[in-house]
């Protein structure tokens, strides 16, 4: 084995492969992939009590994407809280 | 700079359907097309390695092995072969993960698959994940033609006497060979060394 010129092959085509030509390769082989929307985005939602248009206490997501204006944030406003929060 | 690497010869053991010998000869090794196997498509060999059985004996027990259909509950055939060939092959075309460094250019190789997949702004929706897609892709993106490793495989053997039995523990040394040129396996060194017959 020339571990060498194995690695050279390897960084060379990591180097110029797309992700969508090897997303490609594994569809090909029957392989089903979902959309990542917010690379950056933590595993978990939180909870926010900032006031916004769709009510209080909503569960708002927000990802660095967001930050660095590349991608939408995720808002995920139950109306219910809405209502609740208003009594 | 272009590496020179040195062609390294290998000696396999391929068990099979003694009807196949007559294609075998004719340099037409049949490829094993199964996503479950171990290093993705290609021709299967025994070598030399970590068993306490000789090759050829493992060679022997496979093709018995494979002689049964699952489906049918019936034997395939009866009569089975097991052959040597010599191998050559340069040493960039091997990727051998018998070597802790091998192991690692696999581990490097799914970790950045992996990542460039994610990047793509995708990711695996259900896990259907199998070593053997990424082995192929290895194979053909660095054009690798042989992939040698220790493998765990539950001989019929193993079964008959214990049913609910698996290991994480490799037992036998195999290689792949993608041998869809027919250009690694000269015909002329292909020898048989011992045949056989299931009792039925």
């Amino acid at each position: 084995m020339n571990i060498q010129a194995i690695l050279e092959k390897m960084n060379a085509y990591f180097k110029n492969v797309h992700p969508d030509e090897l997303i490609s390769e594994f569809e090909k082989k029957g392989y089903v992939f979902e959309d990542v929307f917010d690379i950056d985005a933590p595993d978990i939602s939180y909870t926010t009590y900032h006031s916004h248009l769709l009510g209080t206490n909503g569960v708002f997501t927000i990802s660095k994407a967001k930050k660095s204006k590349i991608n939408s944030c995720f808002f995920f406003a139950p109306i219910f809280n809405r209502f609740t929060s208003c009594k | 700079m272009q590496l020179v690497s040195e062609v390294v010869e290998l000696i396999g053991f391929h068990g099979t359907d003694a009807k196949n010998l007559d294609l075998i000869n004719q340099n037409s090794f049949k490829k094993s097309n199964s996503r479950n196997d171990w290093f993705g498509t290609g021709c299967y060999f025994f070598i030399e390695g970590i068993s306490a059985k000789d090759p050829i004996e493992l060679a022997s027990l496979w093709a018995a092995d494979v002689a049964w259909d699952k489906e049918l509950r019936a034997y395939k055939y009866a009569k089975w072969i097991v052959l040597e060939c010599k191998i050559d092959v340069n040493g960039a075309e091997i990727l051998d993960l018998r070597s802790p460094l091998g192991l690692k250019v696999f581990n490097t190789f799914r970790e950045m698959t992996i990542e460039k997949i994610f990047q793509g702004r995708k990711r695996l929706k259900k896990d259907a994940y199998k070593d053997s897609d990424v082995f192929d892709i290895m194979k053909q993106k660095l054009s690798l033609k042989v992939i040698i490793g220790n493998v765990y495989i539950k001989f019929a053997e193993v079964r008959r006497n214990t049913f609910a039995f698996s290991s994480n523990i490799p037992n036998v040394t195999i290689f792949c060979l993608d041998n869809s040129n027919n250009e690694y396996i000269d015909a002329k060194t292909i020898k048989l060394v011992k045949e056989g017959e299931i009792q039925l």
